[in-house]
């Protein structure tokens, strides 16, 4: 706290500083919340896809077609996700992570890592994360009850991220419209409520000046600068009037008091 | 007149409507973009489902069922939204929008759409039906619409969210604003209010004809150019009185020189004093580390519990949830007397920074415990920590307002304890709702490390107390001979502070989550105590100083905690439980003023101890009600639920408040017999 910056800039600078924060904070948070919900919402529409592929394949299940040989699986996976522009791939695979279908036909007969196909979650759809990629499993399961594979859906987050630059664009924009106006508006604001005490340090820096006229926000000082003033410039006279006095020859110094 | 009177207030003011206008535009807009961009996703949901719901349907329409004959609709439907979640209703209509069968609840706007609708060439019709997102299915038979099928997605979800996101914000605005004041008055104690108060005591001193003293000169600033023109003209005034000695000891006569300079020492002194005249670090030198101590340690109210929990191993772990709140707290209470030893034997602001090493080294030892034994190690560390600083706080408050000020001096104590504890339950709440529970520890270790840096730079040095200190055993002694003291302590301290550990920071979260309210839902709920106790401190230490009743006051706290905790009785938890931490945060706050003001007065009886003496003891005593609150309040969970917890919690304060009312009666009247 030594440099040479008013209190009144200082002031400013912490009222902008805790602009910036609050504005901050409010467009961080509301991002992050914003942004779990709409990946949580675009989950849950391609969870329903998933499940209802799942549900299709089980009827082909039901009628005594085993899961490699379901008739038309490969279309229904390509047809699925040419409809959806969010799928980024489908898979099915058996209950030992071996795909047997897949939109990507280089996968065909591969085995899932463990991770992806998840065999505890026989009873009720699951996610993963595939790389970058994101993804969802629906679990098949045959008219016993027993797991017989998976529908393994992958999607980006490219639809996401492309409505979250566009609300982050929004509330940048509309947070620096804010801090436009408000710093401007906070330091005007210091500027005018802080007028007393800056005329009254000015007061008493003026006051200490040599020869300084009345100031009347520091006239207890300046009282005692005068009184103090008064006794010296007395002092002084009265010495010089002894000096005068006395014949110009070199002095016999009296001894002095102490 | 000097221009600090309403300086604080005014540059307060101006940031609070900056700061509320800014956030305020910057929250509104994010919301509009937040629906805007959330409305599409919503209806991509609703016309999946549709689309799903629709195939069946367009199935038995292809294989040359006609639309009037299809049968057992409403099951299909009623199944198909027992299988959705989020789904308002499914419901199908004609070609001419007349309903033929729904499932759910429709809004009761809901208007078909009417005959020769075009279906639309791809997915569905959206609209806005009443509360929800419609979405309209087209049915085709042969060529032509034959009906629609509606879903409809509730906004409610939205809504949810939308009102979530309003809570954040204005939580965000409250911690902001709270801490840009708290920013502020650092500030201005620093570089307006004691340069004032120096430069006061600096012409006290030229007018008593002192012209030995010098302004420091590591002061910023206005205020620092007024220290360096002050410290000129005394020089300049010195050399004048030095010139004036060689004039004298020139002049050659002796004994009329001697006389002028004797005239002028009569009236004033001149040289270099080795002590200057301070600049004085103001109550807000401690009070902002303290404030921001108190954000620090508090960013973990709100999932301590629920994390011990998880750590003890879930609901098996309930007894285990409050052992780290009892070692913080046990801590607290017996460290407290030897941290008010050490801030006599090294002074505040060394005791200050040897107390954040425990409170840092704590916060990181709970952020890695990988047990609920190393967890509440952790924590009784952070109290050890927490019970040096605010003490050495405390003190330095103290001692910066000696000169007149000590009431509102030691008011910004509890002000700066709570408004650092509403903060920190706030922000740690949404904190771990986004970083976790041991990201959020860690957060406070950084801040503590923080709050170590200010302090060194800002807290004058010195202030260990050279005053001979008296026995510990004589002082308590002395202090529980004393009936009210007695009294005061059992019937009124405790019992508060068993209600406080035990309800608001044990049972509400417990309670709260119960209720399936999310991380951030549950800090906000705890922080109404804070949010509610800070003007409740004010009024009621208003309310005793114009009345005189402090005792009545307590006893009216008691009974106002003790009816909010019976809230259960007559309203459902979701009400009930805010309502409960509501009356709490008001009922303390109320008698928080009018206990302490009691101290004074009883330390003057015969026989008692010193003020400060009492008022440690009863600090103690405080402590342990908040230690025996939390597994007090985990006992009666374990034994029969919340509701009945909070019920015998409630009857407690209640009962302890009458029989002090009761004690009250009992000595005025045994004072009225001897009168």
């Amino acid at each position: 706290m030594t440099g040479g910056a008013s209190f009144a800039a200082r002031l400013g600078g912490v009222i902008a500083m805790m602009l910036l924060l609050g504005c901050g904070l409010t467009a961080g948070l509301n991002y992050l919340k914003f942004e779990r919900m709409l990946l949580e919402q675009q989950a849950k529409v391609l969870e329903i896809l998933a499940v209802e592929l799942g549900a299709t394949v089980e009827n082909s299940l039901a009628l005594g077609v085993r899961l490699a040989g379901v008739p038309g699986a490969q279309a229904l996976l390509e047809r699925s996700r040419a409809a959806e522009p969010l799928i980024g791939g489908l898979a099915i695979a058996d209950s030992d992570g071996v795909v047997l279908f897949d939109t990507d036909r280089q996968n065909l007969g591969a085995t899932l890592p463990r991770d992806l196909f998840d065999p505890r979650a026989a009873a009720e759809s699951w996610r993963f994360r595939d790389g970058a990629r994101h993804g969802i499993g629906a679990p098949i399961i045959n008219g016993f009850g027993q797991l017989e594979g998976a529908v393994l859906l992958r999607y980006g987050r490219d639809a996401v991220d492309e409505r979250l630059t566009a609300t982050l664009l929004g509330m940048v924009k509309a947070g620096l419209l804010a801090l436009a106006f408000a710093v401007p508006l906070g330091v005007l604001g210091i500027h005018l409520v802080t007028r007393q005490a800056r005329r009254w340090f000015a007061a008493v820096e003026g006051a200490m000046q040599p020869g300084a006229a009345a100031e009347p926000l520091a006239a207890g000082l300046q009282q005692a600068i005068a009184e103090a003033d008064a006794v010296l410039s007395d002092a002084e006279r009265r010495l010089e009037a002894i000096a005068a006095t006395l014949p110009e020859s070199t002095p016999v110094p009296e001894p002095a008091a102490p | 007149m000097t221009p600090d009177r309403r300086l604080v207030g005014s540059v307060v003011a101006v940031a609070v409507l900056l700061l509320t206008l800014a956030v305020g535009f910057v929250s509104s807009a994010a919301l509009r973009s937040f629906e805007t961009e959330l409305r599409p996703e919503l209806e991509r949901e609703a016309t999946v489902v549709g689309s799903i719901g629709a195939q069946a349907v367009q199935r038995a329409l292809d294989l040359g069922v006609p639309f009037a004959g299809l049968s057992g609709l409403d099951e299909y439907l009623a199944g198909l939204l027992s299988t959705r979640e989020g789904l308002a209703y499914l419901l199908l209509t004609d070609a001419s929008g007349r309903v033929v069968a729904v499932a759910g609840s429709a809004p009761a706007e809901f208007t078909g759409l009417s005959a020769g609708t075009p279906a639309p060439s791809r997915g569905a019709l959206m609209r806005v039906q009443g509360g929800s997102y419609d979405a309209a299915q087209p049915l085709m038979e042969e060529g032509q619409v034959a009906g629609w099928l509606h879903v409809g997605i509730a906004r409610a979800r939205l809504d949810t969210a939308l009102d979530d996101m309003r809570w954040d914000v204005l939580i965000v605005l409250l911690v902001v604003l709270l801490a840009t004041a708290e920013f502020l008055r650092f500030i201005l104690s620093r570089l307006v209010a004691a340069p004032i108060d120096m430069v006061l005591r600096l012409q006290s001193r030229l007018s008593r004809g002192d012209w030995t003293v010098r302004a420091p000169g590591d002061i910023g600033a206005e205020a620092g150019r007024v220290a360096r023109h002050f410290n000129v003209l005394v020089r300049r005034t010195n050399d004048r009185w030095d010139r004036l000695c060689w004039l004298a000891g020139e002049s050659g006569a002796g004994r009329r020189a001697a006389a002028a300079l004797d005239g002028v020492r009569d009236r004033l002194r001149f040289g270099a004093e080795s002590l200057r005249e301070g600049l004085g670090g103001g109550a807000a030198s401690a009070r902002l580390p303290l404030f921001l101590f108190v954000f620090a340690e508090q960013l973990s109210t709100s999932f301590n519990p629920i994390f011990a929990m998880e750590l003890a191993g879930g609901q098996a772990g309930m007894l285990g949830a409050a052992l780290p709140l009892v070692t913080f707290v046990a801590a607290v209470a017996l460290l407290t007397p030897w941290g008010g030893q050490m801030v006599s034997r090294h002074g505040p602001r060394r005791a200050l920074l040897m107390g954040m090493v425990p409170a840092g080294i704590g916060h990181v030892g709970a952020a890695l415990a990988p047990d609920l034994v190393t967890l509440s190690a952790a924590r009784a560390i952070c109290g050890a920590g927490y019970a040096i600083v605010t003490i050495a706080c405390q003190v330095q408050l103290a001692r910066e307002a000696s000169t007149g000020r000590m009431a509102r001096s030691l008011g910004g104590f509890t002000a700066a304890v709570m408004t650092g504890a509403v903060c920190g339950t706030a922000i740690g709440a949404v904190l771990a709702d986004r970083l976790g529970f041991r990201l959020t520890f860690i957060v406070s270790a950084l801040l503590v490390l923080g709050v170590a840096a200010l302090a060194w730079r800002c807290l004058p040095a010195g202030g260990a107390a050279e005053e001979k200190r008296l026995g510990l055993w004589q002082s308590a002694r002395a202090a529980f001979a004393e009936p009210h003291f007695l009294m005061l302590v059992l019937l009124a301290a405790i019992p508060a502070k068993v209600l406080l550990g035990g309800f608001v920071f044990f049972l509400a979260p417990l309670e709260l989550r119960e209720l399936g309210l999310s991380q951030a839902a549950i800090g906000r709920n705890v922080m109404l105590y804070g949010l509610c106790m800070l003007p409740a401190i004010m009024i009621g230490a208003w309310i005793a100083d114009r009345s005189g009743r402090g005792g009545s006051i307590i006893v009216a706290a008691g009974l106002l905690n003790g009816a909010g905790l019976l809230a259960p009785l007559w309203l459902p938890a979701e009400t009930a439980l805010p309502l409960a931490v509501i009356a709490t945060g008001v009922a303390q706050g109320l008698a928080a003023a009018p206990m302490l003001a009691m101290i004074p007065a009883l330390s003057l009886r015969p026989g008692a101890p010193s003020s400060a003496a009492m008022m440690s003891f009863l600090r103690l005593a405080e402590r342990i009600g908040s230690v025996v609150g939390p597994p007090a309040a985990a006992a009666l969970l374990a034994a029969g639920g919340g509701q009945q917890a909070m019920l015998v919690l409630g009857i407690v304060s209640a009962a302890t408040a009458l029989a002090y009312a009761l004690a009250l009666l009992l000595g005025r009247a045994r004072r009225e017999a001897l009168a």
